[in-house]
């Protein structure tokens, strides 16, 4: 024999490098050439995409695909752990690229940075061998699902908000549901809060994303996963877990049941009623007779101090207010009697009523509510609220 | 009538519509999942402007995205509305979240 030849599983600088990987039990040299040889996509470089993506770099998945359309702001950092200061302004896809490449350079890593839609989803998503969804918005889910199981990709997803986390693996296997098997029907749009309103703590992230990326290890390397038809429930402010049974595929689902009606990508925006991000759209409800803009509020104010209702809820009122604000939230708005609320806003002599929230959606509401209740006062919204005031009036004023 | 204790909770939001996010409660025994609604309805939840986040407007179903679990289990796998609460049951109402 000479002193020259050996037999290998993995190549020297794999071995090196996945050796801490490769020893744990059940894992081992199968598991990681299963990885090197696989493509994983993950739709949304947020709060999840980023530890999914820098856990599957590390692990050596051979082709990471990255789906997002936004751009880094500095109210992501505290979460978004792959996006760095310097990269505030830049394309979270790039961002995430950059990091999974100072971390494993031998990551092949494609870029989708254009619209996810009914159009592109297809011929993105039948290039990998597993999908993690990490979006941020209902369309998306839906979307994601449906591609996934025409194209029987299994999916891993996850979702966070507030305090709480869920994670679970859908399309995996004969009996394993898909999402819509759970929800066939959207939530109503007015239902569903996202992190820019609710917030999110960044290790609530974290922990889904980090267990998505598990997952994917498994369900690639060893053929299984353990959130099938399971889901688990994570609440960070009681330090709760849980895991959940489901209920089995539906065959009367509209995507993966034995007939099914959805055999293409349908318009998503339309079936869920709401956009694909998660960003809060404008609302216009009143005539402008009923609204003011921030520069005509400022010029009011400085002649006289005004009344000033600020519908925000407290936390938010917190962060900062216009000294003259009292805050009566929107749903105090609707329950407290007329009397009640002028006591606070000390609203005498049938004086004008001026009102503030964060972007100018809820004002518009409390307005309508209002101007029943206070029929001699003249009840205006100001228009686009404190992010307006912020951009146009004040840039130092706190906004978020 | 006979009543049985059990602990209803609320997760991924849906516990801001009521009082508090678990609570130990009494209900007429032989109740079902769906006369369990009612109660939620009538005796937990506070915030009547958002009770469609919880339930459809006659309160027959959970709104879309809420999950029912009885003892961590999916109500689907159980009979549904038509469950029978035991003595000591957990029903849980899950608001699934979409944030990321």
């Amino acid at each position: 024999m000479d002193d020259f030849s050996w037999t290998a599983g993995v190549s020297r600088d794999d071995a090196q490098r996945y050796s801490r990987q490769i020893l744990v039990n059940d894992f081992g040299v199968k598991a990681q050439k299963s990885l090197l040889s696989s493509k994983v996509l993950i739709i949304g470089a947020g709060g999840l995409g980023c530890p999914v993506g820098i856990y599957l770099a590390g692990a050596g998945i051979g082709t990471i695909g990255i789906v997002d359309y936004d751009t880094v702001s500095i109210d992501n950092l505290h979460r978004q752990i792959a996006h760095k200061e310097s990269e505030v302004g830049k394309r979270k896809t790039d961002s995430l690229k950059n990091s999974i490449l100072a971390l494993n350079s031998r990551i092949c890593v494609e870029i989708h940075e254009g619209t996810f839609d009914s159009k592109s989803a297809m011929e993105i998503v039948k290039n990998y061998d597993i999908v993690c969804d990490c979006s941020d918005n209902v369309a998306t889910r839906y979307l994601v699902n449906d591609v996934c199981v025409i194209l029987n990709k299994t999916l891993v997803s996850g979702s966070a908000l507030r305090w709480d986390g869920q994670l679970s693996v859908y399309h995996f296997g004969e009996d394993c549901p898909c999402y819509r098997c759970l929800f066939p029907n959207p939530p109503n749009p007015e239902n569903v809060t996202n992190c820019s309103e609710g917030g999110v703590l960044g290790p609530i992230v974290g922990i889904i994303g980090s267990l998505q990326a598990l997952e994917v290890l498994k369900i690639l390397g060893m053929k299984e996963s353990s959130y099938a038809g399971k889901m688990f429930l994570f609440n960070g402010r009681d330090g709760k877990t849980r895991t959940i049974g489901l209920r089995k595929r539906d065959k009367n689902c509209a995507v993966c049941g034995d007939s099914p009606t959805v055999i293409k990508p349908i318009d998503y925006v339309l079936f869920c009623g709401a956009g694909a991000h998660d960003k809060v759209e404008n609302l216009k409800i009143l005539a402008d007779s009923e609204r003011i803009s921030v520069e005509e509020y400022r010029d009011l104010r400085r002649i006289e101090k005004p009344i000033l209702l600020d519908t925000r809820p407290n936390l938010e009122f917190e962060i900062a207010h216009l000294p003259e604000a009292k805050n009566i939230t929107l749903s105090e708005v609707k329950n407290l009697e007329a009397e009640k609320i002028a006591q606070t806003l000390e609203a005498t002599n049938n004086r004008d009523i001026f009102v503030i929230c964060h972007r100018g959606n809820d004002s518009q509401r409390a307005v309508e509510i209002l101007r029943d209740k206070f029929a001699n006062h003249k009840i205006r919204d100001i228009i686009g609220g404190y992010d307006k005031w912020a951009k146009n009036i004040n840039q130092d004023f706190p906004i978020y | 009538m006979t009543e049985i204790p059990v602990t209803i909770d609320f997760s991924g939001g849906s516990e801001f519509l009521v009082k508090s996010k678990e609570q130990k409660v009494k209900i007429p025994a032989e109740s079902t999942l769906l006369q369990v609604l009612k109660f939620v309805k009538d005796n937990l939840v506070v915030d009547f402007d958002r009770i469609n986040m919880l339930f459809n407007d006659d309160v027959t179903e959970v709104a879309h995205g809420v999950i029912i679990l009885i003892n961590d289990t999916d109500f689907a796998l159980l009979s549904e509305y038509d469950t029978i609460i035991e003595a000591g049951d957990r029903i849980t109402f899950v608001s699934t979240l979409h944030g990321g």
